[in-house]
Parts: structure tokens; sequence; C-alpha cells
């Protein structure tokens, strides 16, 4: 088990000044938070330098390590930055130490250092290199520390016949440790070679064999050479293959700059959207804000307008109570004065007792109460006349989607940010020059292959031949021979174990990862009707749905699902057990998925450390799905465009 | 007998908070955000501060 234990960079990268991370020696993940544009990627190369003295860019193209030198750091008239990288395997700590020193911009002064102690004893520089290759070969580097925006371009080249795809499938290959056994096949072959001509010499010592010795001899010539001009070739077509991976990539480019350009220009169309609802809302939240002063008086004036409003009921009331008392008291007088009742007209007993008004007393002084009817009148024909805006609630559901805008906007912002900087580093010269360039190189393939199978077959009818004289051979019974004949059919017989080996285990390799890898995807996928993965023979992996049809056309969410699947059958299947780092793995998906990928994460690799920004995976998710397996948290804290701290702030479990 | 307000003045410290609320907010002038703040201030039932270190900003 190889286990990654800390890693210190000193003015790498946006890292000014030494910088540390320690990833502890338990089982579990490691989160570090930082924004686009912090350092998540950064730490990645960190660990490729320390490793492989190799800085790669987008697109996994490498990157001049000098330019890593931290700006802030560089200003102040340093030259040179270092990574610390500890790791662990089997109980051995390995410390490396490498430093990048680029006193000018010109690259004949560069200088790159690399001290490696094992166990704390430093080694030469030759065994530094053997040691470092056999620790983490850097052809399987890619299963460990990957960028997880690319894992989807896995998938899609495991479904084709690319070179690229080929190469990918080496590394899997490699990682699933079948070239021990690749090796072995031509280890044997080589020693087959020695094996025959040591028959040979011996036959030729003997009369009754020499002639047939002879004949062996010019064959076994004949097979070396055209052995020899095979593996020439063979050198050749892997010479242009590689030539044409780069050129295929520098074309897959020109195809992404379009896409690039595409996309950059949608995202400048949504901007734009964004920013004009953005200014409508702000026009209007402003003109709202302009009689925002209403607002706060709003319920008291409504209160002192129903107040107002009671106490002139109250006053009508009883002023008109006053004046009915009133008119009573003239029918009185009336009725008194006339002896008779100036409603009914009945006659009066002028000494009857005609005040029984006086028992409900005239309350309140007639012209008091008018005056107070006046001004409480006056005061609400004033409130009435007063028109409050009451766009309170409105202004702050304005507010609520100017929030969001503006959260949208910078998701935007950053997105293009990100598709510029792709775009300011994407070739576009030398594009036309490649077109050509390849199709000469796929001619020259071509050529070289059509050669190579006519040496090929040259090469099994020497084979076939030599089989012949060596059965011959063996008629003749010439006693010293059998000693020699029978080394030659052991070696024949390992040989073709050997052989047959590579497929078997290729075989049996690829359905432990199908099996693996359908197990964790059905662990990862929210959709229950998807039923397995089908591996081909590429590795590429396809969805079967539980009725027995192939999902043809994926999300790319589902890609990701898949690939993250595959990530973790291999690393189950890998005879090398190692560290997972993994940048930006969630960004295409859902929350469901996200969780469901982080709860499985401890189950992917002993060892996982998260490189995330916050809107693609909360702190509150990673709690709550990893609980005690997660061991610490750190966040990337921007202190300036050129300087970035790495912070930890949560963790003790390490 | 009281007198309605000629001028308003603001502290030094009000105008510093004047200033934050223009800068952060969609404010555009900063008697729309002192009103409100006179407004709120009423509704609340605040006591006025002693004013000697008041300045004018605005007649009204």
């Amino acid at each position: 088990m190889l286990r990654v234990r800390s890693l210190d960079v000193e003015n790498f990268g946006p890292y000014y000044g030494l910088q540390s991370i320690n990833f502890g020696g338990k089982d579990g993940v490691i989160v570090v938070f930082g924004e686009n544009m912090r350092g998540k990627t950064s730490l990645l190369n960190a660990i490729r330098f320390a490793l492989f003295g190799k800085i790669l860019g987008r697109g996994e193209r490498e990157i001049e390590a000098h330019k890593l030198l931290n700006l802030q750091a560089k200003k102040e008239g340093a030259s040179k930055f270092t990574v610390s990288l500890r790791l662990e395997k089997d109980g051995t700590m390995y410390d490396i130490v490498r430093s990048c020193n680029a006193p000018d911009t010109d690259n004949s002064e560069i200088t790159i250092e690399t001290v490696l102690f094992v166990g704390g004893e430093p080694q030469s520089q030759n065994r530094t290199a053997a040691i470092l290759a056999e620790l983490l070969p850097e052809q399987i580097s890619r299963f460990f520390l990957f960028d997880g925006e690319l894992l989807q371009q896995y998938e899609e080249l495991l479904l084709d016949e690319s070179e690229a795809a080929r190469g990918i499938r080496e590394s899997i290959e490699s990682i699933l440790g079948l070239p021990v056994l690749i090796h072995g096949r031509e280890d044997l072959a080589t020693i087959l070679d020695d094996v025959r001509r040591a028959e040979t010499r011996s036959a030729k010592k003997h009369k009754a064999t020499e002639a047939l010795a002879s004949q062996l001899e010019i064959l076994n010539a004949k097979l070396l050479t055209a052995k020899e001009q095979a593996k020439q070739i063979k050198n050749e077509i892997a010479e242009l293959t590689k030539q044409r991976e780069e050129t295929e990539d520098l074309l897959g480019r020109s195809a992404k700059i379009e896409a690039l350009l595409a996309r950059r220009n949608s995202i400048e169309e949504d901007i734009d959207s964004l920013e004009t609802q953005q200014e409508e809302l702000s026009q209007s939240l402003s003109k709202m804000l302009a009689v925002s002063w209403h607002w706060p008086l709003i319920e008291g004036l409504n209160g002192r307008k129903r107040k107002l409003t009671n106490e002139y009921v109250e006053l009508r009331g009883q002023i008109k109570a006053i004046e009915r008392e009133s008119h009573l008291k003239d029918l009185r007088s009336t009725a008194k004065k006339e002896s008779k009742c100036p409603v009914c007209f009945g006659v009066v007993n002028p000494d009857a007792d005609l005040e029984f008004s006086n028992r409900s007393a005239i309350r309140g002084d007639f012209s008091v109460l008018q005056t107070r009817e006046e001004q409480v009148l006056g005061q609400i024909n004033l409130l009435n006349q007063l028109t409050l805006d009451d766009h309170g609630p409105a202004a702050v559901e304005v507010s609520r989607q100017l929030h969001q805008l503006k959260m949208e906007l910078q998701v935007k912002r950053t997105d293009h940010g990100d598709v510029m900087a792709q775009l300011l580093t994407s070739p576009t010269k030398e594009v036309e020059g490649a077109r050509q360039t390849l199709g000469h190189i796929i001619a020259a393939v071509q050529k070289h292959k059509a050669t190579l199978a006519v040496v090929q077959k040259e090469i099994n009818d020497f084979e076939s031949s030599i089989a012949t004289a060596q059965q011959k051979l063996r008629a003749t019974g010439e006693p010293s021979l059998s000693l020699e004949t029978r080394r030659r059919e052991i070696v024949e017989g390992l040989r073709d174990a050997f052989a047959r080996a590579v497929d078997r285990y290729r075989d049996e390799l690829r359905g432990k990862v199908e099996a693996d890898a359908s197990e964790l995807f059905k662990k990862l996928t929210t959709e229950p009707d998807y039923e397995r993965l089908v591996i081909n023979k590429n590795y590429g992996l396809q969805i079967q749905h539980k009725d027995g049809f192939m999902v043809e056309v994926r999300s790319s969410g589902a890609e990701h699902i898949v690939a993250l699947s595959l990530v973790g059958a291999l690393q189950a299947n890998a005879p090398l057990r190692g560290p997972l780092f993994i940048d930006s793995p969630f960004g295409r998906l859902d929350e469901n998925h996200v969780e469901r990928v982080v709860r499985s994460l401890p189950d992917m690799a002993k060892q996982v450390v998260l490189l995330v920004y916050k809107k693609e995976m909360s702190e509150h998710v990673a709690r709550d799905m990893l609980k005690s397996k997660l061991l610490s948290e750190y966040e990337l804290k921007r202190i300036s465009a050129i300087h970035t701290e790495i912070e930890r702030f949560s963790g003790d479990g390490l | 007998m009281s007198m309605d307000k000629k001028t308003i003045g603001v502290s030094a410290e009000s105008q510093h908070i004047l200033d934050l609320i223009t800068d952060k907010t969609l404010y555009r002038d900063q008697v729309d955000s002192a009103r409100f703040a006179v407004s709120l201030a009423l509704a609340k039932g605040l006591e006025p501060v002693d004013g000697s270190d008041l300045y004018t900003k605005w007649n009204v």
C-alpha cells in the first residue's frame, strides 16, 4: 500500500512561501476545499513534479517546470521553488525533495535537483530514478492522480479504437500488472533463441546431425534477422504512433477550440441576459428604495388613522345624542307652553313633570365636541391624502431575485474564466500544418504495417521450418543431443504457457474489473433500472438495462459515474494499492449522485484526497456522508491572486 | 412652540454609514437612505441624540 503522508510546497504555483498539508497515516478521506484558481490542480501538479519532475496543464500537456515559480516570490527576487513529498510504502518512508531553479527565463539556466531519502537515508542519483520508477510508475499514475473533469474522456476513449484509446488501455493493463506476464513471455522468447543456438552448436559436432544443424543454423540466423527487422519496424511504428498521437492531440484541440469558442459564446450570452435582468431588477429596487422611508411609518400611520376614525365615530355619536336631547327639550318646552303635544297634538297637563330628560344628562360640551370633531376629521382627511407606498414585501422579493442572479452570474463568470484560460493556452497556428503531417504519418504507418506483416509471415515460416528441422534432429536419435533438446522443449513449453497466461490473465482481469465496476456502479447510480456494466476489450464500460439492452446514449453525469466505477474497480484489482487524488470530481453530478459517490469513496481506495470547490460538494455533505471516515478538511485561502495559503480547519483524526 | 427643522445634519459616524449604504446597496441618493433611517427611528420611537457635533448636509 502506497500512501501520501505529507506535502510541502515552497513558492510553487500560487503557494507563496512554505505551505504544508499533512495527509496522515490513517485510512479515510481528506477534503481540500478551494474555489477556482486557488491552486487545487497545482497540488496535484506538485505531487507529479515530486514524483516525475513533470507538470501537466489542461489536456494533460506538459508545462515547463520553471513557469510554476510563485509570482509573488519572483517579484521579490526568488528564482527557486521546492516540493517535498513524503510517501509511505509497506512501512518504509520515502522523502522526495525536488526543486527547480530558474535564475533567468533562459531555459539553459534552469536546473532541477532531486534528492530521495529512503528510511531517512539519502540515495544516489541512479538509485533515485530507479526507486521512484518502481514506487509509482508514471504510466499508471493517471489512475491515482487525476482531473475529475477528464473522467468522462476516459470512457469516451475506451469505446473507440483510437491511438489514445490504445494508450489508455495499455495504462490500464499496466496498473493491473499485465506487463509482468508480457515481459516474461518476451524474455522466454530471447532465452529460446539462445537454447536453440546451443542445440544447433551441439548437433554440428556429430556427423549424423551436422547437415541438419547447418540447416538449422541458417534458419536460426534468418529468424534472428527477421525478428530484428520486425523489432525495428515496430519501433518505427511506435515512434510514428507517438507522433500521430501528438498530431491528433493538436487537431483534437482544434476541435476543442471550436467547442470552447461555442461554449464561451453561449456563456457570454447567458451573462448578457443575466446582466440585463440584473439591471432591470436593480432599477426597480432603486425606485422602491427611494420611497422606502414610507415602510416603517405605514403601520404607525394606519394605527393612527384607525384610532382617529374610532374617535370620530364616538364623537359623532355624542354630538347626535346632544342634538336629540336638544330637540326633545324644545318639544317639551312647546308642549308645556301650549298644553298640547306638538307631535301627537294630545292635551298636556301644565302641571305634569316634563323634565324626564334630566334622567339622561347631556354629556359633554357641544361646542367642544364639535371643535374636536372638526380636528379629527381634518386629521383623517390629511392622513387620507398621504399615499404611502407599501412595496416593502415586493422589495424583499426583488432583493432575493437579485441575490439569486448575482450567484448565477458568479458561476457563469467563473465558467467564462475557465474557458478563456483554456482558450489562451490552446495553439491555433500549428493546426493547419498538423493536418498535412497527420496524412503523411498515417500513410507511413500503413506502409510499415504492411512490411511488418510480410516480415511476420517470414518469421512464422522460419519458426515452422525450424520446428520441422528440430523434429528431424530428434528423429536421428543422437543421444548427446537429448539434454539440449530437452532444455529447448522446456523453454518452448514455458514460452507457450506465458503466451496463454497473458490472454487468460487479461480475460480474467476484465471479468473482475467488470464485476467490481458493476457493483460500484450500482452503489453510485440513482437509476434502479440499470442492471450492470459490461466491459469491452478496451476496458470501455457500457450500461446494461434490466431488460437486457445496452444504454446507447449516456448523459455526461452517467459517463462520470461509469468512469468513477472503472477507477474504483481498477484500484480494487491493481497489484499496487495507492492513494486516490481527485481534482473536481463532482462537477457534472447532481446532489443525490454526489452524496452516493462521497459515501462510496472509502470503498474505492484506502486513502482518498478530494480537491473540490464548495458548490461542488458542501462541507455538510462531506461530514454527513463520511462521518468518521472524514479525516480532515483543508481550505485554500486567497490572500491575493498570486498568493494562496493552505489552512486546516477541521480534523484531528490523522 | 416647536419649529420644523430647516436643515438636516449628520454626524461623522452617520455619514460613514450613509457612505456604506450608498456603496453596498441600491439606494441611489443618500437622502433616500437618510429618510429611511429617520422613518425607522420614528417608528421605533427612538429618542434624538445630542446634535452638537452634526454638520448640515441638507436644506429642506
